[in-house]
């Protein structure tokens, strides 16, 4: 492959990544599990095609919509073995409406389900911070699962410059 | 036993939201990683955590080899009633750790 086949193949990924972020921004965000992604060609069709099993499995194929979380973790990693990673969701957190579970999952990790956390009205507000580790650039996804039943979630694109150490070659 | 950090303000008003941190020495082994025998050094993370005030559990959080070594976490409580904040966990090994710390709650 030449240099020239490079840098056209580099703009294609870097299109598609536009995409996501534009749908997500759009507001059609998870709707991974939406049958908006199944219907493009395989070739635009956006990375996060990993995580809709995945997803299908947490939400049973309910929709997952944007706006109530929010997900802060920086763009640029340059250690993949530790990155910081917040995750707030707008909820008043009562008995009658609160966050029930919150799931960090990850695109390209071999393990897409980075952690699952039970969250309690007596939390008073729905924020978590830890720090994660990411094999490789990817996108980070956290989805919210409030005591209604719905489901909220957030992508954030994260470039890792040094990736986790992963020994494992089915990782590709 | 593993060794842990946790961070619960000793005092706080009732109603007050208040920040619980926890940070906990641990490998969080991946699974994927070979010694240098070439043997593959088993899955190790804590998979299993719980956060009780007063004995109701408030946050719990199930951990892969997704989340950096030594896990650290950062949540928030309603401060309640005085009373302790305890922590309780276990990894995939079966070794377990516990860690707990008094609020103050003043009217």
């Amino acid at each position: 492959m030449n240099n020239r086949d490079k840098n056209a193949d580099r703009r294609k990924s870097n299109a598609t990544r536009r995409c996501v972020l534009k749908s997500i921004a759009g507001g059609a965000l998870l709707p991974l599990v939406s049958p908006v992604f199944a219907q493009l060609p395989p070739t635009t069709r956006p990375p996060l095609d990993v995580l809709v099993p995945v997803l299908k499995d947490i939400t049973r194929g309910a929709l997952v919509r944007e706006s109530r979380v929010k997900l802060e973790i920086p763009h640029l990693a340059e250690n993949g073995h530790l990155v910081p990673l917040t995750v707030s969701v707008e909820s008043p957190m009562t008995a009658a409406d609160h966050v029930r579970t919150l799931y960090l999952l990850s695109e390209k990790n071999p393990r897409p389900v980075i952690a699952k956390i039970g969250m309690a009205p007596g939390n008073g507000r729905a924020a978590l911070t830890t720090r994660i580790r990411l094999a490789g650039a990817q996108y980070v996804v956290a989805v919210a699962q409030m005591s209604d039943g719905s489901f909220w979630g957030a992508a954030a694109d994260v470039i890792v410059t040094e990736t986790a150490c992963l020994d494992a070659s089915d990782i590709t | 036993m593993s060794i842990a950090r946790i961070l619960v303000p000793s005092q706080a008003k009732r109603g007050e939201v208040v920040e619980i941190r926890i940070a906990i020495q641990h490998p969080m082994e991946t699974g994927f990683r070979m010694d240098n025998n070439g043997r593959a050094i088993p899955k190790n993370t804590i998979s299993n955590l719980v956060c009780r005030y007063n004995g109701a559990e408030v946050f719990r959080a199930e951990m892969g080899s997704g989340i950096a070594a030594n896990p650290y976490l950062q949540f928030y409580i309603v401060a309640q009633d005085s009373g302790n904040v305890e922590f309780a966990w276990a990894d995939d090994a079966g070794e377990k750790g516990s860690a707990s710390s008094a609020i103050q709650v003043t009217a």
